[in-house]
């Protein structure tokens, strides 16, 4: 009994000595909700670019981005991050109206278009990602596609279509990006429709992307990221933009802030120069076919342009505003 | 001198382990809920809808079935491994553990495509049964455990002596169930209070529970003061459980070792066939069923990342998983320890209630708490390190740790220490020679459960984790989403491996750390 009290006291006092996080000093703190398998070589490269060693906590949309975006309003009066890097414009915001991130203008912002920018720098928009209708292939004939997001509350897709829970994520971006567009009125009774025509709640996008290509439903909504890990693992899917005659297809921007106060902020105005860089876009068109919002980079064969898509018209920081107001009424959908 | 008398010392650490965990806790309430009012109109208001008190039922429900199945099954489990010569009983112990080795989330996911692949009802396979299903699954090992360490302190001289007079049903029924009765109720609050704080196994099958309402308050409305109240609310449906606690072990004949006739090689019975097929059928349908799924699933298609990839992608974090969790579970159990010391020799009864308490508040409610009141310069050490980590373990594991031991305890008679006392030993000299060698399961299974649950927890840690430390649950979380099904399972099979690796290092040095030659002296 002594022995092993000895032998984990021991552990225990290496454990508390070593693992302490911030002994360099030339550091910067990266909250991210990107998924790590996209995100980590980026920040990877950075600190090989510039030498200055990247701390980062991930978290994911799995999760709701429950880990930073929880752990970012706690620690509001203490920061220790000095830069979050979101997957939508969404949770960026939310920073910016709880007054946690800063202004800052980056010099690499020049080259992207307003729409994707909070007017006061609070946020700034790079790489992006489009909502995109994911379809079993061997389940849906290509005529069969809505063109539409309005049809998918046709009778022929009834119980056939998966979407993720409304109230997290792209997803509801997604609806707020619907309600500012369509109209509360018209956009509310398309939501009623779609639980009328008993339409599948996925925990997340991921679930979608499963969901559809096991065959348990026809099609689903999901990011343009997910439906591109499933054509790349050769799953019998193919990914559809919609309302290409209509209102537009969603495109949703990653977006970087500065946080307010924090400990590193010199290194974190870096950071944010080298994820609006030119650079961090082609290695995320690369890694999972985002389609970056700087004109002229060399993009592979899997990822579409932006200039080939005809994108919904929307104010950012409108739907994500919208994306607040319409919780209570997201809840109970998904509680019907 | 006297300012070192056992009871001081453990008054001392245990009042410092509550004041680590209950600061923050208190700290977060006075934040969150700045005015009366607001609770009134955010918080207390929603809780009488009808979808709240329909998502309290359920999870209630569903609770109570999984604990109360859990601990039926792990008892008949327990006495298999202790009470019997079962062939393969090493091999059975091990098997049961594995599901108890990953987190819930995953072995839903497994679950569901099995049920997928041999077409079962969409319906079905979303619904209430289902989460009870996989439930009872994971935590039947917790129970087994927990009861088989009761049933190995059992004097061999009681059942002998009861064997004379009737038969081994009645020894069962009158002496035996009796006697574990502390373990039996610890089991099923345990499971209980796990079960009704599981998050992610109801949301993944879509079934509404509390938890998931509070969860929603937390990430989709930011609104902590109504999560906080509706966490306060789920924590005192688990404090409920006090009551029958007091009324279930009124009476109980807590001795159960002899005072001369002290011995523990137990009345060993035959094993009938039939207990090796029920022990198989078990072990195919709620154990390798899920992990044969993984194993095809991990099997990917040419052009995805090889194994040795995955293996890489998760080798930063193996070290600081290894140590942390070690860390960890003494932490918990030296906690534990003291907390039942203090409960059970002291009688000072808080002491339990309060690690109950704890136990009972959902996990990302404790992993905020902590972030707000440790992120101050004054409290950088912690917050900055991976003592910020420790601390949650122990809110979230200390109980489990304590039931474990008082357990071991409850069935240590005090005439064993006043005898010593009359030789004229020393508090420390007893401590270190009767009751530390006669608490060695006790330690041993607490130190092996608490680590099990240190090495997959999630949920708190993924809010604290100073940036820079990389642990396992977190890496292979985060690097799930997006990640091709096979290298999902390949992730989850090596997270299995590891903490399989880690079991055999304790199973290993169990012989060497917890020493009990007394035991086999006999």
């Amino acid at each position: 009994m002594i022995k092993f009290s000895l032998l984990i006291s021991g552990i225990m006092i290496y454990t508390i000595l070593l693992l302490p996080s911030c002994k360099d000093k030339n550091h910067v703190v990266v909250y991210t909700s990107v998924d790590q398998v996209f995100s980590e070589p980026v920040l990877m490269a950075f600190e090989n670019k510039t030498g200055i060693k990247v701390k980062a906590v991930y978290d994911t949309e799995e999760a709701k981005s429950t880990g930073v975006l929880n752990r970012l309003l706690s620690e509001k009066d203490n920061p220790r991050c000095d830069v979050f890097w979101s997957g939508d414009p969404m949770r960026a915001d939310v920073l910016r109206q709880k007054d946690i991130s800063e202004p800052y203008h980056a010099q690499n912002a020049d080259g992207i278009n307003s729409v994707f920018i909070e007017k006061n720098y609070n946020w700034i928009g790079f790489s992006s990602r489009a909502r995109v209708l994911l379809i079993n292939t061997e389940l849906v004939k290509e005529d069969d596609v809505p063109e539409s997001i309005l049809n998918l509350t046709e009778e022929k897709y009834r119980g056939k279509v998966a979407i993720a829970n409304p109230l997290f994520g792209t997803t509801s971006f997604h609806i707020a990006g619907l309600f500012v567009e369509l109209g509360d009125e018209k956009a509310t009774r398309f939501m009623n429709d779609l639980k009328r025509n008993d339409i599948v709640i996925a925990t997340s996008n991921g679930d979608v992307k499963k969901k559809v290509s096991d065959g348990e439903v026809s099609m689903g909504l999901t990011d343009s990221d997910d439906g591109n890990e499933a054509v790349k693992e050769g799953l019998p899917v193919k990914m559809f933009f919609l309302d290409q005659s209509g209102i537009g297809n969603l495109i949703v921007p990653n977006t970087v802030s500065l946080i307010r106060n924090s400990p590193n902020n010199e290194n974190g105005k870096k950071m944010i120069e080298y994820l609006l860089s030119s650079e961090s876009e082609r290695m995320l068109a690369e890694s999972c076919a985002q389609m970056p919002l700087h004109k002229g980079i060399q993009l592979p064969a899997n990822v579409p342009s932006l200039d080939d898509i005809k994108p919904m018209n929307v104010d950012y920081k409108a739907v994500a505003e919208k994306s607040e107001q319409i919780r209570d009424f997201l809840k109970q959908w998904t509680e019907k | 001198m006297t300012l070192f008398k056992p009871k001081h010392i453990s008054l001392s650490i245990g009042i410092l382990v509550t004041l680590l965990i209950l600061l923050p806790l208190f700290y977060l309430l006075i934040y969150a809920i700045p005015d009366g009012k607001q609770v009134t109109s955010d918080g207390f208001s929603n809780i009488f809808s009808a979808g709240i008190l329909k998502s309290i039922f359920n999870s209630v429900t569903i609770s109570a079935f999984v604990s109360t199945f859990s601990v039926i099954i792990g008892s008949c489990f327990a006495f298999l491994f202790s009470k019997t010569r079962l062939p393969f009983k090493n091999l059975f112990k091990f098997l049961i553990l594995l599901p108890l080795l990953l987190p819930p989330y995953i072995f839903a996911v497994a679950w569901t495509d099995t049920w997928f692949y041999f077409g079962l009802d969409r319906d079905l396979i979303y619904s209430p049964f289902s989460v009870i299903f996989i439930m009872i699954s994971v935590y039947t090992p917790l129970a087994a455990f927990i009861i088989e360490g009761s049933l190995n302190n059992i004097s061999s001289s009681i059942e002998e002596a009861g064997v004379t007079m009737t038969s081994y049903t009645n020894v069962m029924l009158k002496v035996i169930i009796p006697l574990i009765r502390p373990a039996l109720l610890s089991s099923f609050i345990v499971i209980f209070v796990l079960t009704i704080s599981e998050f992610s196994v109801p949301f993944y099958l879509s079934v509404n529970v509390f938890p998931t309402e509070i969860f929603l308050q937390f990430t989709a409305f930011y609104n902590y003061s109504s999560a906080i109240v509706q966490a306060l609310i789920l924590t005192l449906i688990c404090l409920l459980l006090i009551f029958p606690e007091r009324i279930f072990l009124a009476g109980t004949p807590f001795i159960s070792i002899g005072g001369r006739s002290l011995r523990f090689k137990s009345i060993s019975h035959k094993t009938d066939f039939k207990y090796i097929i029920l022990c198989l059928a078990y072990i195919l349908l709620f154990v390798l069923t899920p992990f044969i799924s993984l194993i095809i699933q991990s099997i990917g298609k040419s052009g995805e990342p090889s194994i040795l990839y995955t293996i890489k992608q998760l080798s930063p974090s193996l070290w600081d998983s290894l140590l942390i969790s070690f860390a960890g579970s003494f932490v918990v159990t030296l906690s534990g320890f003291i907390f039942a010391v203090l409960s059970v020799r002291y009688r000072i009864k808080i002491a339990g209630y309060f690690l109950l308490f704890v136990f009972a508040v959902p996990a990302i409610v404790i992993g905020i708490a902590l972030v707000k009141f440790y992120n101050t310069s004054l409290f950088n050490f912690i917050y900055g390190s991976s003592l910020i980590i420790l601390i949650a373990f122990i809110a979230r594991y200390a109980f489990i740790s304590q039931k474990i031991f008082t357990n071991g305890l409850l069935q240590i008679p005090e005439s064993f220490q006043e005898a010593a006392k009359l030789t004229g030993a020393s508090h420390f000299y007893t401590f270190r020679k009767i009751t530390m060698p006669l608490l060695g399961e006790s330690f041993y299974i607490s130190f092996f459960i608490i680590m099990i649950f240190c090495v997959s927890e999630l949920t708190s840690v993924i809010m604290i984790y100073p940036p820079g430390i990389s642990l396992l649950p977190v890496r292979i979380f985060t690097l799930m989403a997006n990640a091709p099904q096979s290298t999902i399972s390949r992730m989850c099979l090596i997270a299995l491996g590891f903490s399989l690796g880690l079991i055999v290092i304790m199973i290993s040095g169990r012989k060497i750390l917890f020493s009990q030659k007394w035991r086999s002296n006999q």
